[in-house]
């Protein structure tokens, strides 16, 4: 009466998932992009977060549905290389000027193995050539850029030395790709950001080789470098998948320093309030001056935003220097009263500036920065500079997002998946990321680059898109199944 | 509102076998025939089915032990990696002991202790859902007084009162997000107070109606102890200490019809209906919240179901009677809500069993229930895990009666 099937089998068991590659072919997978398609985590680069990279846990899944081998250009074994010769950042106790002990992010080494990208003979690009060609530090323009190996070590590190002029989309088209995965634009604005908008917003002047390293490229410049990667990476057929840029105020670098404080008190904010009275009068005196000579502008409006005021007890944003602001150093002030060569660009920031990661925080806590002394403005993002980033990355995401649906290629938000990191964070197999500085898992010790989950994560992101374009079934790898960062001393 | 490192520690077992798969074991002759037998004497063990009955007997004063040995498996496998997991679950035995005394025609007294609620489930320190649970292990006894009376020849009623008693071990990975091998230990003792009572009404010879309500339980852990073991920076953020919690069982309603065909073959059917609806969350209360460590409020959303079982059983001879039976018991718990604490599939169960005379006073029963639990793709969507579900036990059983 029963089916006999019901009886069968002591265990209880599954058929395998089935997994396919729908209509892409992954056989010669390549990645290109920056640090991010590198696998560089908390300011370095270090072999054992290479073998962890997004596209490297991507192309280990692809192995099942018909991916073949995935090489990239590995360092040798050490603490890692970053950009200013460092060995990468771990979690260690260090005590702050207030003798607090605490974890922060701090170097695990003295000093990175600087030899990686310095010296010739550990150069690797004969092993060439190589799955993934991320370089970190790679703008857009670069990619297609001859000579950029010269300019940049850790390409220079892996480019082909018969030829030292390949670019990095040539090293990636020398595997005969059949898929790709591009994700680059981050570096356009990310300078910028996180120099605190100290280069300059390119928009409108189209010539990057005219561009200052911390500039922000011309999106129109950016649209034209992007639909030739996207050319010359599927002349030969291949199909791919192109990530979008994320919101740089999303990633902990700009959320990890508060823009106030709460640390003072009603005596305190008495003092600073005398302190800064001569500071808010010269301002209304600037707003008379100005009145008297019509070929200066000061208005009664600039000089209210400027005035310095704190209240005990509550929340008081930091005083910054802004260069945006009106010079009452000018001559035309200091004719009339020789003490405005004191009044320097300053002012309160406003809720929703930001304040970047390596704003020292000694300083902050111990050197009255921020309250009695203005925080210097590469540690300061102001509104402007936020919008003028926004503005540029909105840009950049609407060619991305045009260019891969006029292409027919897999499109990955990841824009909108850092955002809901930032906004409330993702639970995954009962792990909750966000986008909190250390805490929040997703992001390694420099704020800007992904942790080794946060990268699994990606990668699953990635696998969602392709298997949404493409019709495949790739399977996604378990987050949990990577390691968090261990604590160092 | 913020998720806090540690989300949610909700986990409370005693649940495994009730709503989990649903294994009901009071008494080894009625395990043979579909686990029912509300509407008809089968000796001490009427004490738990239907404690109206318990003056039914021929005998002043009869005795009933036993013990079943469970043995399950539940699957899991994630359709978006591919991997598939599997418990890897201690033997589970349950048992049981009634005694039932007839003070006169009209009156008897009983005790039963079991232990409805009490097995083990072992996805492993390593498996992809620790961060939901590792392994849980619960021992739970029920402590049962109960007095019957027979109103008149065809009426009898019968009530007592249940004392609850449980130990409970919980193992779980701790997802913090600096360290790889953080965990918590939760053990604790828990007790709780609730009540049972029963009908039973012989309408003519041949049929036989039974009616019985067990109460709610809300079981209570006032002490339980939270053991951290996480790495040295994240001591400070989550300190070992105490916790509170409370858990309702469910009450569970249940008539069943009885039918002799013969003098030798009897049959019945039983609905039981267990209010699920009850378990709507676990709140989980911390000694000591810290930033990392909040009290929790986890919900479960459980529905109420009925169970469905139909049995009989068939007197070979002097000696022997044999027993066959079935029952469909649907999982109270939403696809949303599915949590590998408390693997439930839809079960099916199918039983057979049997009773040998030794002698007038010494019965032995014998029972086997294997159940089969229907494949289902759920997920505990406030944790995001999910995937399939599949799941099997064997249970075979034994008892012992003696009755003078």
């Amino acid at each position: 009466m029963l089916p006999a099937a019901l009886l069968m089998g002591c265990e209880p068991e599954f058929d395998d998932v089935e997994f396919n590659q729908g209509t892409a072919d992954f056989s010669t997978t390549v990645a290109v992009g920056n640090s991010l398609t590198a696998g560089f985590q908390s300011n370095a680069l270090r072999r054992e977060k290479q073998l962890v990279s997004f596209p490297a846990i991507i192309a280990e899944q692809l192995k099942q549905v018909g991916g073949g081998a995935f090489t990239q250009p590995l360092l040798a074994e050490g603490v890692g290389i970053g950009s200013a010769g460092n060995a990468e950042f771990g979690l260690a106790y260090s005590t702050n000027c207030a003798m607090e002990t605490s974890l922060a992010p701090a170097p695990i080494a003295a000093q990175g193995q600087i030899d990686q990208i310095s010296n010739p003979a550990t150069f690797v690009g004969a092993d060439g050539p190589f799955n993934n060609v991320g370089v970190p530090g790679a703008k857009s323009y670069h990619l297609g850029f001859p000579g950029y190996a010269t300019l940049n070590p850790f390409y220079g590190r892996f480019a082909n030395p018969s030829d030292p002029n390949e670019t990095v989309v040539a090293a990636a088209m020398r595997n005969n790709p059949t898929f790709f995965m591009l994700w680059i634009g981050n570096n356009d604005v990310l300078g910028y950001a996180t120099s605190g908008g100290s280069g300059v917003n390119q928009t409108g002047n189209p010539n990057p080789a005219t561009y200052g390293n911390n500039d922000i490229t011309d999106p129109t410049a950016f649209a034209g470098t992007y639909q030739q990667l996207i050319g010359a990476l599927t002349a030969t057929g291949a199909k791919g998948v192109v990530a979008n840029i994320p919101d740089v105020t999303s990633i902990p670098y700009f959320n990890a320093v508060p823009i106030g404080t709460d640390a003072v008190d009603a005596t305190t904010a008495a003092q600073l309030n005398a302190a800064y009275a001569a500071y808010n009068g010269a301002l209304d005196n600037a707003v008379q001056i100005a009145a008297a000579k019509p070929w200066i502008d000061f208005s009664q409006a600039e000089a209210d935003s400027r005035k310095i005021s704190f209240t005990g007890g509550q929340i008081n944003t930091f005083v910054v220097l802004d260069p945006a602001l009106t010079d009452l150093t000018d001559t035309a002030y200091t004719n009339v009263n020789p003490a405005f060569a004191g009044v320097i660009q300053m002012r309160q920031a406003r809720p929703g500036e930001k304040l970047i990661l390596t704003t020292p925080g000694d300083s902050l806590l111990c050197a009255m920065w921020g309250t009695a002394k203005p925080i210097p403005p590469q540690y300061h993002l102001t509104a402007a500079e936020i919008d003028s980033i926004s503005t540029a990355t909105d840009a950049y995401n609407n060619t991305i997002r045009n260019i891969a649906s006029t292409e027919g290629l897999a499109f990955v938000d990841m824009a909108s998946i850092l955002n809901r990191l930032a906004n409330g964070g993702v639970t995954i197999d009962g792990i909750t990321f966000n986008a909190d500085f250390v805490t929040g898992g997703a992001f390694s010790m420099d704020g800007v680059h992904l942790s080794t989950r946060g990268y699994a994560f990606t990668a699953n992101e990635f696998i969602n898109a392709i298997n949404a374009t493409y019709g495949a079934n790739i399977p996604k790898v378990s987050v949990g199944d990577y390691p968090n960062i261990e604590v160092t001393n | 509102m913020r998720r806090r490192i540690l989300p949610l520690l909700a986990m409370f077992p005693f649940l495994l076998q009730a709503g989990g798969f649903q294994v009901n074991l009071q008494g080894n002759k009625q395990t043979g025939m579909g686990h029912l037998g509300t509407s008809f004497y089968l000796g001490a063990s009427s004490t738990y089915f239907n404690p109206a009955m318990m003056g039914l007997g021929e005998q002043k004063f009869n005795l009933e032990l036993g013990a079943s040995g469970i043995i399950g498996t539940v699957a899991y496998q994630n359709q978006q990696t591919g991997i598939t997991e599997t418990t890897d679950n201690p033997v589970g035995t349950p048992g049981y002991l009634y005694a039932t005394y007839k003070i006169n025609d009209k009156l008897a007294a009983g005790l039963g202790i079991y232990t409805p609620f009490g097995n083990a489930v072992n996805w492993g320190e390593d498996w992809s859902g620790q961060n939901l649970i590792q392994d849980i292990s619960l021992l739970s006894v029920f402590i049962q007084p109960t007095l019957s009376y027979k109103l008149n020849d065809k009426l009898s009623v019968g009530a007592g009162l249940t004392y609850v008693v449980g130990v409970v071990d919980i193992n779980r990975a701790v997802p913090a997000p600096i360290g790889n091998d953080n965990s918590v230990n939760l053990s604790g003792d828990a007790t709780g107070m609730g009540f049972n009572a029963g009908l039973h009404y012989q309408a003519t010879e041949k049929l036989s109606i039974g009616f019985s309500y067990r109460s709610q339980v809300d079981i209570e852990l006032d002490e339980g102890e939270a053991n951290f073991s996480v790495a040295d920076a994240l001591e400070t953020s989550f300190p070992d200490q105490g916790f509170t919690s409370e858990l309702p069982l469910p009450s569970t309603t249940t008539l069943g019809i009885a039918y002799k065909v013969s003098e030798k073959l009897l049959v019945s059917v039983e609905a039981s209906m267990v209010d699920w609806d009850a378990y709507e969350s676990l709140d989980f209360d911390f000694d000591n919240n810290t930033a990392s460590l909040d009290d929790s409020e986890n919900p479960r959303n459980y529905e109420s179901q009925i169970i469905i079982r139909a049995g009989a059983q068939y007197m070979v001879n002097e000696k022997l009677t044999v027993r066959g039976g079935a029952y469909y018991d649907p999982s109270p718990i939403q696809d949303d809500f599915f949590n590998p604490e408390t693997p439930n599939t839809d079960n099916l169960g199918l039983t057979t069993g049997l009773s040998y005379n030794v002698s007038e006073k010494f019965v032995v029963d014998a029972s086997f229930l294997y159940i089969y639990g229907f494949e289902r793709e759920s997920e505990y969507e406030p944790e995001g895990f999910g995937g399939k579900y599949k799941a099997r036990s064997y249970i075979p059983g034994i008892g012992l009666n003696y009755k003078f």
